[in-house]
């Protein structure tokens, strides 16, 4: 390994990341510091939100401090088993895809020393996410064990040494998966996982709060408390890399040099071996074969037209005549066969269910308290109809000159896009309907207002979406979450719920109003329905006239 | 070392370079321009192009895919029109587009899609029928030796794979214009072949092929006029014949002709660098 290299390389990418955030137009860094900004906010919102949390466990007498390390211990098993599924997407991706692998490949450089950089390069790109989730948590534990002025810098060391191990393996793991399927089809595989493992997260801070653990509140769960309790007790916990830096970081806290050595040490000479078997496992698996810098290329396999399970059938019957049609067919099949927007369909379509049934009605007495999950319900179909529909122009990416090119009206292509992101918002959230008011058992009238308030307000955002996603498509970008610009999906995002706020609004005021006249409730069902259905239309055709618009107008620069 | 050759440059500049028949053209272009940042890409394009092969050549950035994709709609001109068979391009974007097909420079298409169902969509949105698709198709995917991959995905296609797929998708609708920028790029020499007897074909039977490319080889082979531009301008445009007349250099081939006009042979600094080696 040649360290002069490797400090090239990364000078290099240093280079590159300064560069992107120091230069550009000023537009650009205007994004930036509104970026800063809210990053600033969800930053002190997860130190509060872990503040709250260590404050009520350390409120618990006797128990209160072991409770405290028993979280510290969760939170970093949950880091690490993230880590592992991001890093094996992030490692395929600097394996195997990453652009600059063939100019590496050909330079005089080392094996080892291209492996090297390419390891840090995922530890790197997986540490962002990491940092900004784990540095406030680590801040509000100090603040909380009252630590030294010295346990804030020695977090940040026992996070990077913490932080190499399951990008290690994980890298790893990308050399034997890509045996297995081919690096692209990888990458998106891993992505179903990692998107299984956000919404497990997801999962749990919408449980775990502060009240689960105050015994005066409603919200107090007794089993949560005691499985967290006994979690030191479990022998393979002791095991887990997770385990001992969490100790480490409670002995940099307390100044326990007894906790330290037993924990911080193993993790350094942990991290060093698993470090040094990667390299060493890389360079081997290269020399022998069995990694090529041409693999991207020659592991690449025929590709029939895959069927998803539940997709499969409908996708190859799917044939519709018509201009519309065919762009609703063609960006049907675009969707469903890209599985990292298939999987992001469906984590929006398992949001959808599972929020509003977070939300304990029961505990509520206003007389409003039974809209409460479906008002949830219909603000977040709308949002997500909003995102789906905004994907349906840059999903195109830079083949969107074919659909431009066509000699056909600019509104009939829109309408197409237009009527997908409608049809398959809409059915996820009648699901949704379907699924709530199964478990609530709300009466039929609750539903039906239900089913068409999110009907409209698909219609409304589906057609705002298309109209954002011509303005703001990114369309050499192909993730999920990223295909519109920072611009285009802030706008997306308080346009929607301002498109919620009006159209709902107006059918919650004209309730409101007529009920003063006192009409019957059907009747003011009636107008709300109206007045909610007319706003809609307005929606639709004013969005998709305006998106056939700036189709006619859109140059076409790629 | 090359002999330069003194060329009067302005002469071909000043009036429109046009077809030898006095008719409506299958695409003209009248005071075609376009500005990036104050600085023209093309600048005052006069062509008239009609049933012909018309090879646009150029050094890197002289703006020939600037030109095509001003004359394809997917860039809007600063000043000047763009007409094909007499259609405006911005005022009746859909007759003119009826007419044409594309080949970009880059191959990127629906990665997702298998070519059969690539190539169906767009006869969908050109309005080809069933028959008449199934045969096109057909005849396409032999010329293309693509039988056999057509339910494959295209994300599996190589790059020339790739540049036959969408030639074939070009074709799929008859066009009677054909644009194609730089097609040869990722070509086999048999596939490259086969193009150049395609698009000899193609303007045999009637179809204006208007294509830019870098190969002067097949230019000088193959083309019915030439067209030059440099820096945004269009600075020559004949036959080969006339091309030599213009230049008083009987014996030059088009590649001395290409590089004199636009300064591309700087055999000096070539030396240079090789003395110091």
């Amino acid at each position: 390994m040649n360290l002069k290299h490797i400090l090239l390389l990364l000078k290099l990418k240093l280079l590159i990341l300064i560069n992107g955030f120091i230069k550009g137009a000023s537009k650009k860094r205007i994004r930036k510091l509104i970026a800063v900004a809210g990053g600033g906010f969800l930053f002190f919102f997860i130190y509060k939100w872990i503040f709250d949390i260590f404050a009520t466990l350390g409120n618990i007498s006797v128990l209160g401090s072991a409770l405290i390390d028993n979280s510290i211990v969760m939170i970093f098993l949950g880091f690490f088993i993230f880590l592992l599924a991001s890093g094996i997407t992030v490692s395929i991706h600097y394996l195997f895809i990453s652009s600059d692998l063939p100019l590496l490949m050909v330079s005089p450089l080392a094996n080892n020393t291209i492996f090297t950089f390419k390891l840090i390069e995922a530890v790197f790109a997986n540490s962002t996410f990491f940092f900004f989730m784990g540095i406030p948590i680590f801040i509000a534990y100090g603040f909380i064990a009252q630590a030294h002025w010295y346990y804030y810098p020695l977090m940040i060391i026992n996070a990077v040494f913490f932080l190499t191990i399951p990008v290690s393996i994980a890298f790893l793991g990308a050399l034997l998966i890509v045996r297995i399927i081919p690096p692209q089809r990888a990458r998106e595989f891993m992505a179903i996982l990692l998107g299984i493992v956000s919404l497990g997260i997801w999962l749990v801070l919408q449980i775990v709060r502060a009240s689960t653990f105050d015994q005066n509140s409603q919200d107090f769960s007794p089993q949560t408390l005691t499985s967290l309790q006994h979690l030191s007790q479990n022998f393979l916990f002791n095991l887990l890399p997770s385990t001992w830096t969490a100790r480490a970081l409670a002995g940099f806290a307390r100044s326990d040099l007894n906790l330290i050595f037993f924990n911080f040490v193993p993790l350094v000479i942990f991290m060093v071996c698993i470090f040094n078997i990667c390299i060493q496992l890389s360079n081997n698996a290269f020399k022998q074969g069995f990694i090529s810098s041409q693999q991207a290329v020659t592991l690449k396999r025929k590709t029939k037209i895959q069927q998803f399970p539940v997709f499969g059938s409908l996708d190859m019957k799917l044939s519709f005549s018509g201009i519309s049609g065919s762009i609703f067919v063609r960006d049907f099949k675009l969707l469903f066969r890209d599985t990292r927007q298939l999987v992001n369909v469906l984590l929006f379509a398992a949001m959808m269910v599972i929020l509003p049934l977070l939300q304990k009605t029961e505990r509520y007495e206003s007389e409003f308290s039974i809209y409460s999950p479906y008002l949830f319900l219909v603000i977040f179909s709308a949002i997500i109809a909003g995102q789906i529909s905004s994907r349906l122009i840059p999903i195109e990416g830079k083949s969107f000159w074919i659909t431009k090119l066509m000699p056909q009206s600019s509104l009939r292509l829109i309408f197409g896009k237009f009527l997908l992101g409608f049809s398959l918002s809409t059915i996820l959230s009648w699901i949704a309907v379907a699924i709530i008011s199964i478990y609530f058992h709300h009466p039929l009238r609750i539903v039906i207002l239900a089913l068409v308030a999110t009907f409209c307000l698909s219609g409304a955002l589906s057609s705002l979406g298309i109209l954002l996603a011509m303005h703001f498509s990114r369309f050499d970008w192909d993730h999920p979450k990223r295909m519109l610009s920072s611009t285009g999906g802030l706008l997306l995002s308080l346009s929607s719920l301002i498109t919620v706020a009006i159209i709902g609004g107006s059918g919650i005021l004209v309730y409101l109003i007529g009920s003063q006249f006192q009409f019957s409730q059907h009747v003011l069902d009636l107008f709300s329905i109206t007045i909610v259905l007319i706003l809609s239309i307005i929606y639709i055709i004013l969005g998709n006239l305006s998106s056939a618009k700036k189709m006619d107008k859109m140059e076409w620069k790629f | 070392m090359l002999t330069r050759i003194t060329f009067q440059v302005s002469r071909f500049t000043s009036h429109v370079c046009q077809h030898s028949e006095r008719r409506k053209q299958l695409i003209e272009t009248i005071h075609l321009s376009k500005k990036y940042d104050g600085l023209f890409a093309v600048d005052d394009l006069n062509l008239q192009v009609d049933k012909e092969l018309f090879v646009f050549l150029g050094p890197n950035g002289a703006g020939k895919t600037t030109t095509i994709k001003m004359m394809t709609g997917l860039l809007k001109p600063t000043s000047g029109m763009v007409r094909i068979e007499g259609y405006d391009l911005l005022e009746q974007p859909l007759e003119a587009k009826r007419l044409f097909g594309l080949v970009p420079d880059t191959p990127v298409l629906y990665e997702k899609l298998s070519l059969r169902e690539f190539l169906q969509f767009i006869a969908n949105l050109y309005e080809v029928d069933k028959n008449t698709f199934k045969r096109r198709f057909t005849n396409l995917i032999d010329l293309f030796d693509l039988d056999g991959r057509v339910d494959d995905l295209i994300q599996d296609f190589s790059h020339g794979m790739k540049q036959k797929s969408i030639l074939a998708a070009a074709l799929i609708h008859d066009p009677k214009v054909l644009f194609l920028d730089e097609p040869t790029v990722g070509l086999d020499p048999k596939s490259a072949r086969n193009l150049k007897d395609l698009l000899r074909g193609l303007v045999e039977k009637g179809t204006t092929v208007f294509m830019s490319t870098h190969i002067l080889e097949i230019a000088e082979a193959m083309c019915d006029r030439v067209g030059i531009i440099d820096k945004g301008k269009l600075i020559a445009c004949g036959n080969m014949e006339q091309l030599r007349l213009q230049s008083k250099q009987q014996d030059k081939s088009l590649e001395e002709i290409f590089l004199e006009l636009t300064g591309g042979s700087e055999y000096d600094e070539v030396l240079k660098y090789l003395e110091d080696k």
